[in-house]
């Protein structure tokens, strides 16, 4: 059989990340996934290194930022606000399956394309929103970025040095933890229409995404009541051997070692004496001796290689790894087998790598189809489709209607 | 039917958090989940953290993952044993599990003997590292994700170590991830009638959350490293800064807002300094602007500031704790974090369901079983009658 979502139809609304972060998983699974893109094109077609440019002849289809977020999708440019290119909207709403935006409130409303006019069209779509902080409260129409999301949700508060500012993360993990869970709820509905016949609509945001991420840490400030800080290259939440190292050459990490591994680990390490030191002997007198040992345990992480180091503890079968800079996941044997970073054929930049699905599926695999579009590449086509003549279309263009 | 995933049966042998907080998605859409666990300790996840309540049923680590769930213990090593999952598969509409690639089968639990008891089943793995390559077995928490993931070389001090995120955040996407992938597998049966294996990773997730990032990396092939409170892709006023009394972020200032966010700063000078008069130039010089910045910003309390700069619509917020986050109200009307009644502790807060479906809400409530409190139950869902479970008793299959 062929892609997962073979078949659905997506109307895609989405700019910048959170939402094409969604919906490249929607359509990496084999949705057919229509970019509503206006006239100008996605601004995220704009982001280069760095800056905010002209996106160029190839309109950012070459770029990191629109490259990775758009693959497998096809790009209608039309004029929001031109009345023959909503009647085209909504038309397309009759025969789609489900609508994401990630308009801020009262955009998509304002359009004439809320869920109850495209409801309208169709009963059974699913019309499903991102935002940045929720559908309700005092924020809900305030603009958010990631950083944002990553401040109010708490996790900068346990991010960085003890001393310090608090840090974010240093990757947008909120706009893609956002787009995986818009994702997810649009799979869920998809499966309750399958069942029952009925769509709906359904929201997720930004912030909403990062307090998920933090469920146990949060669970436990509301539980006990005690808040924690940020542990710099220690977890806020474990004194035990759980943390970043440096070796001779460079950093890796310990994730815990069972009570039973001990022993074996201070023979490892060539200090058989500290397993029966009455400072280190059990969890808890290491937990109390925390800042001793951390001391002792620097001093020989620095003789050897960090590779020497890994292979000694995975013997041990003790929780380890090194601290990867991206060219090293990149070329990591294990990352490749398993086809977590993706090889494609691009266009303008030939044989590219770029970043892969995390899901294996044994029967239905998703994949690269077709490279991110250029503006506009599909309006013809997709017009086609929807039942509209070569003549329809001429007439559209010279009105500015589409692109 | 009223909730997404209603009907729905989960065989579930996960422990600690990746695979529990998969299985806790599935339960709060709606899913009826069979929790197996191992007589005696349970999943082991219910020996972390505590606080002063029984820790069989409130240490809140377990307690955070596996509310909605129910509690099945049996002894999978005796052969008895064996047949009550095998029982349970023929009735269950997925399996899933987390433990290391190949103990499954060496249970006899692999995809196909349970597939030849129920080949519509929809069986999924949880791993560390991914069900391929040379470091498939190794054993795996969050940190190392984190750490072979590339996240930490991008997060910290510019001179300092790389620092991990302070939650667990590998385990919680790679939970996300693994129910995603169930969701879709379950669609996927609905309409073609196949079941399926479906594998999720932690690394996997972690590489997925940096997709941005590592795409940047592959098309320019320039390293990024630690940029401490400023971003490693986005240098210029993206970061956080201290006010009087605590921190705050700006996400950028776009070019269009530069000459009121300097008037407003009262420092109306620099918007025609040559230093700073175009976005490029205020991201080259961006240590000189950020030094002229922060003694500024450290003249006013956070509530003003958020004020002046949302007057200008620049994206801005607080640096929460969690006490703060607990308290906002924009977390509390959206239910983010919500009220759950408990019999002992009244009133607690837990985390919410991320989604919101206008028609099918999920279902956050319950406690997390005590060990086997719904052995019988489920067993007599199974299809066991009241002698056969007295039986299985007496043989120390069940406790």
């Amino acid at each position: 059989m062929g892609g997962i979502l073979d078949g659905i139809r997506v109307m895609d609304f989405t700019r910048w990340q959170q939402g094409p972060s969604c919906t490249i998983i929607l359509s990496d699974m084999g949705a057919e996934v229509w970019k509503i893109e206006a006239l100008e094109g996605d601004p995220a077609r704009r982001i280069t290194k760095y800056a905010w440019d002209d996106p160029g002849p190839n309109q950012g289809i070459d770029k990191a930022y629109f490259l990775g977020l758009n693959r497998n999708k096809k790009s209608i440019a039309v004029n929001l606000k031109h009345p023959l290119a909503k009647e085209v909207i909504l038309k397309m709403a009759e025969i789609a399956d489900v609508c994401v935006h990630n308009f801020r409130q009262g955009v998509m409303k304002r359009l004439g394309l809320g869920y109850e006019e495209l409801c309208q069209r169709n009963p059974k779509i699913i019309y499903a929103a991102g935002s940045g902080y929720g559908r309700k409260g005092p924020r809900r129409s305030h603009p958010a970025f990631d950083l944002a999301a990553q401040a109010m949700s708490g996790i900068m508060s346990l991010t960085g040095e003890k001393e310090g500012y608090p840090l974010h993360v240093g990757a947008a993990i909120a706009d893609q933890t956002g787009g995986t869970h818009l994702a997810l709820g649009i799979l869920a509905a998809l499966y309750y229409r399958e069942r029952t016949g009925v769509g709906q609509q359904l929201d997720i945001s930004l912030l909403g995404g990062q307090i998920f991420l933090q469920s146990w840490e949060i669970d436990m400030y509301t539980v006990t009541g005690e808040s924690t800080t940020t542990g710099g290259r220690f977890n806020p939440y474990t004194t035990g051997i759980y943390a970043v190292y440096k070796a001779k050459d460079k950093y890796f990490v310990i994730g815990g070692v069972w009570p039973e591994q001990w022993e074996g680990l201070c023979r490892a390490l060539e200090m058989p004496q500290l397993a029966d030191d009455p400072r280190f002997s059990t969890p808890s007198a290491r937990a109390q001796n925390h800042d001793e040992l951390t001391s002792i345990l620097d001093k020989i992480f620095l003789e050897k290689t960090a590779d020497e180091w890994l292979h000694i503890l995975a013997e041990l079968d003790i929780i380890a790894a090194p601290v990867y800079t991206h060219a090293e996941v990149v070329n990591d044997p294990q990352v490749l087998e398993n086809g977590y970073i993706w090889e494609d054929d691009h266009p303008t930049l030939g044989r590219i790598k770029v970043a892969g699905f995390p899901i294996e599926f044994s029967k239905t695999p998703a994949k690269i189809q077709r490279p991110p579009p250029r503006l506009g590449e599909h309006t013809e086509e997709i017009l086609l489709t929807l039942g509209y003549s070569k003549a329809d279309i001429e007439g559209f263009k010279s009105q500015k209607a589409v692109r | 039917m009223n909730l997404p995933l209603e009907g729905i049966k989960v065989l579930d042998f996960t422990q600690f958090q990746q695979g529990p907080y998969a299985t806790l998605l599935l339960a709060d859409m709606g899913a009826e989940v069979w929790k197996v666990e191992k007589p005696g300790s349970g999943d082991l996840g219910r020996g972390i953290g505590s606080t002063n309540a029984p820790p069989e049923i409130y240490a809140n680590y377990f307690f955070t993952f596996n509310r909605n769930k129910k509690s099945v213990v049996v002894d999978i090593k005796k052969p008895l044993g064996k047949e009550v999952v095998y029982r349970l598969a023929e009735k269950a509409d997925v399996c899933v599990n987390n433990f290391r690639p190949g103990v499954m089968e060496s249970l006899g639990f692999s995809y196909e003997d349970l597939a030849r008891r129920n080949s519509r089943l929809i069986y999924a793995a949880a791993s560390g590292f991914g069900p391929k390559g040379p470091k498939r077995a190794r054993p795996v928490t969050d940190l190392a994700a984190q750490a072979m993931g590339g996240l930490m070389s991008i997060t910290g001090e510019v001179e300092g170590y790389p620092l991990s995120v302070g939650s667990c955040i590998a385990d919680q996407m790679g939970a996300t991830s693994l129910a995603w992938g169930i969701v879709t597998a379950l669609f996927v049966r609905e309409r073609t009638g196949i079941g399926q294996q479906v594998e999720g990773s932690l690394l996997g997730s972690q590489i997925v959350l940096q997709a941005w990032e590592f795409n940047q990396y592959l098309r320019t092939r320039e390293l990024k490293t630690k940029a401490g409170r400023h971003h490693p892709l986005i240098p210029g006023i993206y970061g956080s800064f201290k006010a009087k009394d605590r921190y705050f972020v700006i996400a950028g200032v776009k070019e269009e807002h530069w000459q009121d966010f300097c008037r407003l700063l009262d420092i109306p000078h620099l918007v025609e300094d040559p230093r700073f008069d175009s976005a490029e130039k205020r991201r080259q010089n961006q240590e000189e602007l950020i030094d002229i910045l922060d003694p500024i910003f450290a003249t006013k309390e956070i509530k003003e500031w958020l004020e002046i700069l949302e007057s200008l619509e620049i994206i801005c917020a607080p640096v929460n704790t969690y006490k703060e986050v607990a308290e906002e109200p924009q977390v509390l009307e959206n239910e983010y974090i919500c009220n759950i009644p408990h019999p002992e502790l009244g009133e607690v807060q837990v985390i919410g369901l991320p989604i919101k479906f206008s028609k099918t809400p999920g279902q956050v409530q319950g406690l997390a079983p005590a060990l086997g409190q719904h052995t019988r139950e489920v067993l007599l869902q199974a299809g066991y009658g009241e002698e056969e479970i007295t039986e299985l008793r007496r043989q120390k299959v069940i406790p």
